[in-house]
């Protein structure tokens, strides 16, 4: 049975690697994959929503309803968790425990802020250097989770307390179909920040919309990775 | 450089599945994260390799530990 189970690995792994080769050549500009809209994404990203990260664009605003999806699976993954794993009357110790280490609470203490400020860059600077929403949001997480695991579940409460992970998950779904229904009763299409009513030139309010639906992309991801740990470890008690 | 990360990767992999101590499995695990964040990053995709450095390297990796804590710590096959 495993020389079997070998075998067929050994077939499909060959299998693979003979498909690999037809593949189009390391950014080939004549590659299927380039010859559709990429070319009009990457030409009108700083036109459009001046941000020279195309990325970004493409994340929050061509590909806008992609991503509201995205971030709605996001959180019914936090919900399932909850249906799931959420007992209140449960007592499982909490990671950590007791046994307090002075030199792991001190040097956590001193990251966690390091990890938050990062993590508003990396949210707030999405337009113009790697990152954004999903990674500011999951970096913001890190930062909540690092003091569960080391400071224990009580003492990590300051960080973000347990009730409020899911609401703020909520909130943040909120925020991205808030921006996004905006456009509809100005005469706009679902998801379209130009109709935003702020005054500015449409370039410059798409900009504002992709800074608006990142803000809501990141509080969705913390509220949800902070409730799915809280609901793993403790069952959510409060 | 690639390749030296896909050798990586590939080993880190296996060994993962090999170890018997699933502690040092989810620790190898996230080594095998990183290491493919950083193939992505070299292949110019920084944004897919920032996402799998916080998600798959950091968030997982802690995910798996916990569901450690609620079963034993070796593996029995």
């Amino acid at each position: 049975m495993r020389s079997l189970a070998l075998l067929a690995i050994g077939a499909v792994g060959l299998v693979l690697l003979a498909a690999a080769a037809g593949l189009p050549v390391f950014g080939d500009p004549a590659s299927p994959a380039a010859q559709h809209v990429s070319d009009d994404y990457i030409r009108g990203s700083m036109v459009d929503a001046h941000t020279p990260n195309v990325v970004t664009t493409m994340i929050a605003d061509y590909r806008g309803f992609d991503t509201l999806g995205e971030t709605m699976v996001v959180f019914a993954a936090g919900l399932a968790c909850m249906l799931l794993l959420r007992e209140p009357k449960r007592r499982v110790p909490s990671l950590g425990g007791p046994t307090h280490n002075v030199i792991t609470d001190v040097v956590t203490r001193a990251m966690i802020p390091m990890i938050q400020l990062f993590a508003l860059y990396v949210v707030f600077h999405g337009h113009y250097s790697p990152g954004g929403g999903f990674q500011g949001g999951a970096l913001l997480a890190a930062s909540i989770l690092l003091g569960r695991m080391v400071l224990g579940y009580e003492r990590s409460q300051y960080l973000l307390p347990s009730w409020l992970g899911t609401p703020i998950g909520l909130a943040g779904i909120a925020v991205f179909a808030g921006v996004g229904f905006v456009a509809l009763p100005l005469g706009g299409n679902l998801l379209d920040y130009g109709f935003l009513p702020l005054g500015l030139p449409r370039d410059m309010l798409r900009n504002w919309g992709i800074l608006l639906v990142e803000i809501g992309v990141a509080l969705a991801v913390t509220g949800t990775l902070v409730s799915i740990f809280d609901d793993l470890t403790v069952g959510g008690r409060r | 450089m690639i390749p030296l990360l896909f050798v990586v990767a590939v080993v880190a992999a296996i060994v993962a599945l090999q170890v018997r101590d699933l502690l040092a499995a989810a620790a190898l695990l996230s080594v095998f994260s990183f290491v493919v964040a950083l193939l992505y990053a070299a292949l110019g995709a920084v944004d897919v390799g920032f996402n799998e450095a916080v998600l798959g390297a950091g968030v997982t990796g802690l995910l798996l530990v916990v569901a450690l804590y609620h079963t034993r710590r070796r593996s029995v096959d």
